[in-house]
């Protein structure tokens, strides 16, 4: 049987003849990223052949394109390349960038009175722990000053958890982590079809269940509190990171009706995680399948239903996921964005780690500002990057009405900008700094996700009968939101241009709305009376949308 | 070139160039001048929406341009309607189209069916979240050349195999070409399930239904000889 060497992580693997590299690579434990599961789309999982030989490998064709550089240079797809010979390859080592990302932890709250559902009391040399009132388990000796309790939001990138003292109400300290599923497969609807096998779920639910652990390791290292006196933990994410934490099938997820197995506003044992004993992990109620308890988070983190007014929130990110309220009635509704926003199927597109492109403005004269993760040069271009940059080209009209590249000979932006317009493998391209650059099909990807999220807007402010000019309020929401500024979002028509002036960035409010959850047990029965109110606007079904999104392509 | 291939271009020029109201004059003046022929069809609006999805996939137009084109183009071929033989018409072939079962998202099927419908062919759209029986029976009833089957989402994809399965099993494979498209498709998931062909555009997609489609006449023609 052929071997495969891969030289950065110094590892050997013997496979089978046919199996693919990224099989070989998880087989050593090597994670290659593949952000698609290995269905050929997103080009991520890119490694070099050393010195192949042609006999010693075989390429299958995959539906993203390798320029003919890369091809030059030996590049191939992991999951697209059967290994028939021995190989030698060359992955990078994504976990240095990844331990530099950009997380948002802090989310807008609210002020609410110190009640929380774990109680302890003293008596007779033992101290009694309460759940919800309920007697659950016994500890020597006086631990009532020991009670704490973890806040994590579970995003589909990343994590956020916070060690929070149940007795002060305070924060006493904060962890953010890349969430390891991403690895495997990107995009939460990846994640459902890789979910749906007994294998791909045990995977996917090992690897969160290791890095909660991990992540408790460590807040508990920093702080010194130990972990048998963490007795509860609050998982707010969406609908299917709820599923893959609690090792659900996910499945239903993925097939219209778009059903769920669990609905959340409920207790369960803590099992895997390694804190008390009779710990338990509280579920915030869930919304729907596509509007998950990271937005009921939200919803309580932001108070909306007790809001005078019309407050449009939204959380951007694969999925648009959004909540209008009105005066107390409140609808919400979720778009498929895609992955663009979070740097995938862009071609310079990564994550918010170091190198990261995140800032982009055009001055009078044509000369830009940028502003890098980390101390580098930009070697690529993250979410809020890519939206500053679309929107700055649209307002400059390097980028027309229809999303087209303006040649420079046509367009009537500033002469600095032209000698950026250049060519690569015979088509246009957009220099954004000397080696980062924006494409055609990066153009047309962003519109399909603003479009979306467009879209989306505007059918929930159809279904409440809300006019544009009527929103008093619009809460951006996500740790990807919060990097984004509001002349990128109107320029190139993601919201209304009716809405300038209102956009306020509110955070991780998954976050901020998990520890409300932790820390006032009212909330709960609250939320969850609340959410069964809020009502599921389903647009895949209204023949109205097609033409909405149609017409929010445009910029 | 012909008298009507010359005009016909302005036509295929005017659909390629989003004029609708324009495309729509060419052809109420073909018709009131009596002068049209099924050349028409083939070398204005068929060759009109060639050049729009050709200039779709070379990134110059998007979805909102393309559709417009589709909008051109339907409004001409609504005018020649009522001229066209219905044998020369159907004669190009006919297509069972739909999103498979378990999704919902169909707004690329749609615009792969108009551009094929706009290609002259006829196009049986079954919507979205088709199971496999419905188009089986479809394509029966329609007596289709070809089965197009869509799919936006990962989870979805497998239900294309389905559709395959259920033909071998009633031993219809052979009697269509199947066709599949869709963001997460690729040529390889396509052999894989045993798929005669895979599209990853609307262009490409009305170019394989016309080289299958000619391929087979032409073999039904060597064979009544």
């Amino acid at each position: 049987m052929p071997e495969v060497y891969f030289q950065q992580q110094e590892q050997r693997v013997v496979v089978p003849s046919g199996t693919t590299i990224l099989a070989a690579a998880r087989r050593a434990g090597i994670i290659v990223e593949s952000p698609c599961d290995g269905i050929g789309t997103c080009g991520k999982c890119m490694v070099r052949l050393v010195d192949a030989a042609p006999e010693h490998y075989r390429c299958e064709e995959a539906h993203y394109q390798l320029s003919t550089d890369q091809l030059a240079e030996s590049m191939v797809l992991a999951c697209h390349t059967q290994v028939l010979g021995d190989l030698t390859v060359l992955a990078a080592d994504t976990e240095k960038q990844n331990r530099s990302l950009k997380i948002v932890s802090g989310g807008a709250g609210f002020e609410y009175p110190l009640d929380p559902w774990i109680t302890k009391k003293f008596a007779a040399g033992r101290t009694k722990v309460f759940a919800g009132d309920q007697f659950v388990g016994e500890e020597d000796g006086d631990t009532t000053e020991k009670l704490y309790g973890l806040a994590i939001d579970i995003g589909t990138t990343t994590l956020v958890a916070a060690l929070i003292d149940l007795r002060s109400g305070k924060e006493l300290a904060s962890l953010s982590a890349l969430n390891p599923q991403s690895l495997h497969a990107q995009d939460v609807i990846t994640r459902i079809h890789m979910a749906s096998k007994p294998e791909g779920l045990k995977l996917l639910h090992d690897a969160i269940c290791a890095a909660f652990n991990h992540m408790i390791g460590e807040l508990c290292q920093d702080t010194g509190v130990a972990a048998e006196h963490i007795y509860e933990v609050i998982y707010s994410g969406n609908t299917t990171m709820l599923h893959l934490a609690c090792n659900v099938n996910p499945e239903l997820l993925g097939q219209f009706p778009y059903t769920t197995v669990m609905k959340g506003g409920n207790t369960l044992p803590a099992g895997e995680l390694m804190i008390s004993p009779f710990g338990d992990i509280y579920l915030p109620p869930i919304i729907s399948a596509y509007v998950g308890p990271d937005i009921t988070s939200g919803v309580l983190a932001g108070q909306l239903e007790k809001k005078p007014g019309t407050t449009l929130f939204i959380d951007i990110g694969t999925n648009g996921e959004m909540i209008l309220a009105q005066d107390g009635r409140l609808a919400g509704t979720s778009t498929a964005a895609g992955p663009a926003f979070e740097g995938m199927n862009i071609t310079c597109g990564m994550r918010a780690g170091d190198g990261a492109l995140e800032f982009y403005q055009i001055e009078e004269d044509g000369s830009t500002k940028t502003h890098v993760l980390g101390d580098g040069e930009a070697v690529g271009i993250c979410g809020s990057g890519l939206l500053d940059i679309i929107g700055e080209l649209v307002r400059v009209g390097v980028i027309g009405k229809t999303g087209r590249l303006i040649q420079p000979a046509k367009g009537k932006y500033p002469d600095a900008l032209k000698a950026s317009m250049k060519e690569k493998d015979g088509k246009p391209v957009f220099y954004v700094t000397n080696n980062v650059y924006i494409t055609q099909a990066d153009i047309r990807q962003v519109q399909l996700a603003k479009g979306a999220v467009r879209a989306g807007v505007e059918m929930l402010m159809a279904a409440l009968g809300v006019a544009p000019e009527k929103v008093d309020c619009v809460q951006i929401a996500g740790s990807f939101g919060y990097h984004l500024q509001e002349s990128s979002l109107l320029n190139q028509g993601m919201l209304p241009a009716a809405f300038r002036g209102k956009v306020e960035f509110v955070g991780n409010t998954s976050q901020s709305g998990a520890k409300a959850f932790l820390t006032n047990r009212g909330t709960r029965s609250y939320m969850e009376r609340l959410v069964k109110d809020i009502r599921d606007v389903e647009l895949s079904q209204d023949p109205k949308f097609q033409d909405v999104f149609v017409r929010a392509l445009g910029f | 070139m012909t008298q009507t291939g010359n005009q016909a271009d302005h036509l295929a020029q005017a659909i390629a160039a989003m004029e609708v109201e324009e495309a729509a004059a060419i052809a109420a003046a073909v018709v009131t001048t009596g002068c049209f022929t099924m050349d028409w069809i083939e070398k204005g609006i068929t060759a009109g929406m060639g050049q729009a999805s050709r200039l779709y996939e070379e990134g110059e137009y998007f979805i909102p341009e393309l559709l417009v084109c589709a909008e051109a183009a339907e409004a001409a071929t609504r005018i020649f309607r009522p001229l066209m033989d219905d044998s020369a018409a159907a004669g190009k072939g006919r297509v069972v189209i739909g999103s498979v079962q378990g999704d919902t998202h169909d707004i690329g099927k749609n615009i792969v069916a108009l551009v094929i419908r706009s290609a002259g062919y006829e196009v049986m759209d079954l919507g979205r979240d088709v199971p496999a029986r419905a188009f089986v029976e479809a394509a029966e009833t329609f007596q289709a050349d070809v089965i197009a089957l869509a799919a936006l989402m990962t989870t979805s994809m497998p239900h294309m195999e389905d559709v395959i399965h259920l033909l071998q099993a009633q031993q219809l494979r052979e009697q269509y070409f199947v066709l599949v498209g869709g963001k997460p498709v690729s040529a390889a998931f396509a052999r894989r399930i045993g798929a005669d062909g895979y599209a990853a555009s609307a262009g490409t997609a009305v170019r394989w239904v016309e080289k299958v489609t000619r391929d087979k006449q032409e073999i039904s023609r060597q064979e009544k000889k």
